[in-house]
């Protein structure tokens, strides 16, 4: 028998855990790396002048103010507490709480920064801590200083706020800082002079990186984390187009140089922005889809492969449902039994025509209601029951109202059951519901109407029985109601009558008149056919 | 493969009918079965299936009955299907189902006092 890989079921989740696990790691070094460095260009900025020593630009525009590396290493030390001291039940939330304050100081002073700039003073600032940061440090500090704050929460719409105000960093940070690499000072002067030093800009951007990897697993970073194509399309494209608008304005920087440029820039850096949002909800949609695809994919080959385990299982289900075990044969009788699924499936039908120990012929057909595999188990359940009741000796109208007896919740089932004496001919037979079994006699044809209700209708039913005698050229016919139905009619009679003038018209021996029966019924039937023929040829 | 209409309606103030016109069969139940439960979750009124108008039903239709007779009795509601002389009376007779659920022949029945209920 071959053997089947059960498939996995498709991915459960839109965030691949490995991928957000690495992303975290890569944003936890950023965070140290960006803190190291700050507290570098703090110590060649101010505290010793060791600094001096530190990398310089190609176009070393303007050395860092210290305010500015201060703003700096304080916002890079926050991010770094905020960042990784958060929800873990065993870590202290106070660290957690100073990176916020401390991200939430260098906010206040980004602001501050900023305002000076928009209020157009000029000049020394405070001549004990040296010259007014530029700008953009400011700005760096001030959507830092709020996006890490935001990130930390529990709300998606703000953590999405957070990442927006961190990857707008990190692009403008990014712009200038290749235009300090590839020897462009006038990109440093984006948006106010003083221009922005090398250092602070670097600062700024792998601030910034830490930053917008705080929550590698929630808001537009999802996205990154998306275990599909897109996912992995995102996550080594994305730095380029938000890097972008660098590459777009060496190109127009080519062109003419001026004060227009800073505005370009702006543009550029929001417009890359945008374009990365843009690309990441396309993303999201590409991979959701994909990714439901796949899932209902691996649904679908799960049901495959059931299917093909349990189709030999109905198979043999099928072989099941109807038996035929007159040992020997019993001379001077014939048994067929006939069956037609319905459109190929296994249904509530079943038979047995079965020796029995008291030299006895038991017959049984049982119709349960509904189409599959569970209708069937249950007719075979009740058939088999039936057989034994048969078989210990019971009256047929017995075998049938201990079936009720034992009562189920949701089946109703129809059935037949004959005990015959081949000896003398001799049929007791008693029907629950069941459609009229039929005596084909020699000069008429009898239908045997059902000697009680249908089975599990009610535990208390009581059912007699009939007793018919079968002379030689007799036939018993049984069959189920996807053969013959009470409630249609063919040529005036209902079809258990049209069906039985027909055999009795035409039939004759078993195999012939079980051919008929068949013929008789829906060639493509809704409900399964079955027919159990007993002759009696001497 | 006929459709299956059904249409609701108040016939006394303990009693809603659900006449059924068309086939009841495999494919049509699940509509019968909605109908039915629809009632049975409603309000507390009495349900009588009206199968005066039904052309065909298979045992997939009368086990969907006989549960929902039970399910009336559950709930201490009464149920009843209305059948007259025809292929579903004969199922019905054939099934003995007369002696399990409340059969009458005609709606009018229901509404007299002695059979209510």
């Amino acid at each position: 028998m071959a053997e089947f890989d059960v498939a996995a079921l498709g991915p459960k989740t839109r965030i691949d855990p490995r991928v957000e696990v690495r992303m975290a790691i890569f944003g936890r070094v950023m965070r140290w790396i960006a803190a190291a460095f700050s507290f570098a260009i703090l110590l060649g900025a101010w505290i010793a002048p060791i600094g001096e020593a530190l990398p310089e630009g190609p176009v070393f525009v303007r050395k860092i103010t210290p305010t500015g590396a201060m703003g700096l290493a304080v916002m890079s030390v926050g991010a770094l507490f905020a960042g990784d001291v958060r929800r873990t039940a065993s870590s202290s939330v106070v660290w957690r709480r100073l990176g916020l304050v401390l991200t939430s100081i260098t906010a206040t002073f980004g602001l501050y920064v900023m305002m000076f700039f928009i209020t157009n003073r000029t000049g020394q600032w405070n001549a004990n801590l040296g010259a007014m940061p530029a700008f953009a440090v400011g700005l760096s500090l001030f959507a830092l200083g709020i996006a890490v704050p935001l990130m930390v929460s529990r709300k998606e719409a703000r953590v999405v706020a957070g990442q927006v105000a961190a990857l707008l960093i990190f692009s403008l940070s990014g712009v200038i800082f290749l235009g300090y690499l590839f020897g462009d000072p006038s990109l440093g002067r984006l948006f106010q002079r003083p221009e922005i030093s090398y250092q602070a800009v670097l600062g700024a951007l792998l601030t910034a990186l830490g930053v917008v990897l705080i929550r590698p697993g929630s808001g537009l970073m999802s996205t990154a984390s998306s275990p599909g194509a897109g996912g992995r399309l995102l996550r080594r494209y994305g730095p380029l187009v938000l890097l972008a608008p660098a590459i777009l304005l060496f190109v127009t920087e080519a062109i003419p140089a001026g004060d227009r440029i800073d505005a370009v820039a702006f543009v550029s850096v929001v417009s890359g922005l945008f374009l990365l949002i843009l690309m990441g909800a396309l993303v999201r949609v590409i991979d959701v889809t994909a990714i439901e695809a796949s899932t209902a994919g691996a649904q679908a080959e799960r049901a495959k492969v059931g299917l093909e385990q349990e189709a030999p299982l109905t198979s043999k289900l099928a072989d099941a449902l109807h038996l035929v075990d007159v040992s020997d044969g019993v001379e001077g009788w014939e048994v067929v039994t006939r069956y037609r699924p319905a459109h190929g499936v296994v249904a509530g039908d079943t038979s047995a025509v079965r020796s029995m120990p008291d030299d006895t012929i038991g017959v049984v057909l049982v119709d349960v209601t509904g189409h599959g595999a569970e209708p069937a188990v249950r007719a075979i359940r009740i058939r088999d029951l039936l057989l034994h009741s048969l078989a210990l000796g019971q009256n047929p109208a017995d075998c049938l109202g201990f079936i009720g007896w034992a009562g189920a919740d949701d089946v109703l089932a129809s059935g037949v059951v004959v005990r015959l004496d081949p000896a003398t001919g001799r049929a007791i037979v008693a029907s629950a519901g069941h459609p009229p079994t039929i005596h084909i006699g020699t000069q008429k044809a009898e239908l045997i109407e059902p000697t009680g209700p249908l089975l599990y209708l009610d535990p208390q039913s009581v059912y007699t029985h009939a007793e018919i005698d079968l002379a030689p050229g007799d036939a018993l016919v049984l069959y189920s109601d996807g053969v013959a139905d009470v409630q249609r009619s063919r040529d005036g009679l209902s079809e258990p009558e049209a069906l039985a003038d027909m055999l009795l018209a035409e039939g004759g021996l078993a195999e012939r008149s079980a051919d008929l029966v068949l013929g008789f019924g829906d060639p493509d039937p809704e409900d399964d056919q079955t027919v159990v023929v007993i002759y009696r040829n001497s | 493969m006929s459709g299956l209409n059904i249409t609701q309606s108040a016939i006394s103030d303990r009693w809603t009918a659900l006449a059924v016109d068309g086939e009841i069969d495999m494919a049509t139940v699940d509509v019968l079965n909605e109908a039915i439960q629809a009632v049975l979750a409603s309000d507390s009124q009495n349900l009588v299936v009206d199968l005066t108008a039904t052309a065909f039903m298979d045992s997939t239709g009368l086990k969907a009955l006989v549960m929902a007779d039970r399910s009336f009795e559950e709930s201490g509601r009464s149920f009843a299907l209305a059948v007259k002389a025809g292929p579903i009376g004969r199922l019905i007779e054939l099934s003995g189902v007369e002696a399990k659920l409340k059969i009458v022949s005609a709606l009018e029945e229901l509404e007299d006092p002695s059979l209510a209920g």
